[in-house]
């Protein structure tokens, strides 16, 4: 299939504007063939669920980008030393940004990265976890299950005992 | 053009030694540990590379293993920072010299 | 399309490298990262990764860079006074930027082929990928909670202080 590529966007804005039910009738044939290209029909390089990703968030960057750019154009432009200071609420500004935090906070984000983190990898077990019923490895999946955990509320414990937890 | 295995592996090496280059150069402490992230987020990319050309899925499994070794790098890091920083008041690598003296 | 979105993609990822490592602001470096990762994960997903391009993002791009920004927010001084004028005089960038020129030269010169397979059907996908996890690399899947284990202590040891805090 040989498609003109010369004009990149056009044929961008073309595949913006259409949706995949339309490309299915008859009437947008010729779409289609620019839809493919847009579509990487040339190699499977990535998963069909990515286009239409794609596609908003290039809309939303196209979008932000000119209404910055358009009121950055039309718009006056007259600054005052009053206008060029941070804005805090409407409040006069207090003192500098670099405030310093109490340091549980830091404990308290510390633990949650590495819990957080626990949780993700809890999530393709979560997937698998029916698979392995059908194939008769539940007590394979569960004690899988249970020394990862299991590992991870040690730590927990630990945490505990320190009274890291404790919010004096 | 068609975008191959060596393209990525490049753009891997280019990211590595960007990482490398801050690590050496800074002496902001903080910004060293960013440079540690981008050279293992530049091993994760040839891991996914190698794996997307073999045709075989274990280069993913050890890209989320990296993941968990690089949020575990970045809290005991970071928690060595801070815990520095409260002792010398200061982020700066030239400073925290006791241990030549 | 491919190669568009891979030199997008790629420049902007190494140039929001090179803006991080070389921003004078912590502040600064830390948002540059993040952009950096969020393209990160573009690469990703062309490589025919869904499952890390949206693992990239909540882990690198949501919580380690945020922990990093809390951390710079939290010390005083994000940017080193002296650092600024220190950079100028380190004579490492020159070995690192000639590497960097001859890799650049050699991508000239080598014959680059594209990816001679197409990727499987659900290739990257979470399913096979937990297969794998599950059970080819159960140990590592196990080791994993091992260093998240040690993570966890490392971290308790070290940042919470009895002896009253200057903060």
């Amino acid at each position: 299939m040989v498609v003109d590529r010369r004009d990149f966007s056009v044929n961008f804005l073309i595949a913006l504007l259409i949706t995949n039910k339309e490309l299915a009738s008859r009437k947008y044939a010729r779409l289609r063939v620019i839809y493919i290209w847009f579509d990487a029909g040339e190699a499977a390089f990535m998963a069909e669920q990515f286009v239409p990703l794609l596609l908003v968030i290039s809309l939303a960057l196209i979008f932000a980008l000119l209404f910055l750019g358009l009121s950055y154009w039309l718009g006056p432009k007259k600054a005052s030393k009053l206008k060029k200071t941070v804005y805090e609420c409407g409040i006069p500004v207090r003192g500098g940004i670099e405030i310093r935090f109490f340091i549980r906070f830091f404990l308290v984000a510390l633990l949650f990265l590495l819990f957080d983190l626990e949780a993700v990898f809890i999530y393709p077990w979560a997937v698998m976890y029916q698979s392995m019923l059908d194939g008769g490895r539940m007590i394979f999946a569960l004690s899988e299950m249970g020394v990862f955990v299991g590992i991870l509320v040690v730590g927990l414990v630990y945490v505990w005992k320190k009274g890291a937890l404790e919010w004096q | 053009m068609v975008i191959g295995l060596n393209h990525y592996l490049i753009l891997a090496a280019a990211l590595f030694l960007t990482g490398a280059a801050g690590v050496l150069a800074r002496r902001n402490t903080l910004i060293m540990l960013m440079g540690v992230e981008i050279m293992l987020c530049s091993v994760n990319i040839v891991f996914a590379a190698y794996s997307r050309a073999l045709g075989d899925m274990s280069g993913h499994v050890f890209v989320i293993m990296n993941f968990a070794i690089a949020a575990a790098e970045a809290a005991i890091g970071l928690a060595i920072l801070v815990a520095i920083y409260r002792i010398k008041r200061s982020v700066n690598a030239d400073e925290l010299n006791s241990l030549k003296e | 399309m491919e190669a568009v979105l891979f030199y997008l993609f790629g420049a902007l990822l190494l140039g929001g490298a090179i803006a991080a490592m070389t921003s004078r602001s912590a502040v600064a470096a830390v948002v540059w990262l993040i952009f950096a990762f969020v393209n990160a994960a573009g690469i990703y997903a062309l490589l025919a990764a869904p499952v890390l391009a949206i693992l990239q993002i909540l882990i690198y791009a949501g919580a380690i860079m945020v922990l990093f920004l809390f951390v710079v927010m939290m010390l005083q001084g994000p940017t080193l006074k002296s650092e600024l004028k220190s950079i100028g005089d380190r004579k490492w960038w020159l070995p690192v930027g000639a590497v960097l020129v001859a890799l650049l030269n050699w991508m000239h010169g080598v014959s680059l082929e594209g990816f001679t397979n197409d990727a499987p059907a659900g290739f990257g996908e979470i399913k096979g990928v937990a297969e794998l996890l599950l059970n080819k690399y159960m140990i590592t899947f196990e080791m994993i909670s091992l260093v998240l284990l040690v993570a966890i202590i490392g971290a308790v040891a070290l940042a919470s202080n009895k002896k009253g805090m200057p903060w």
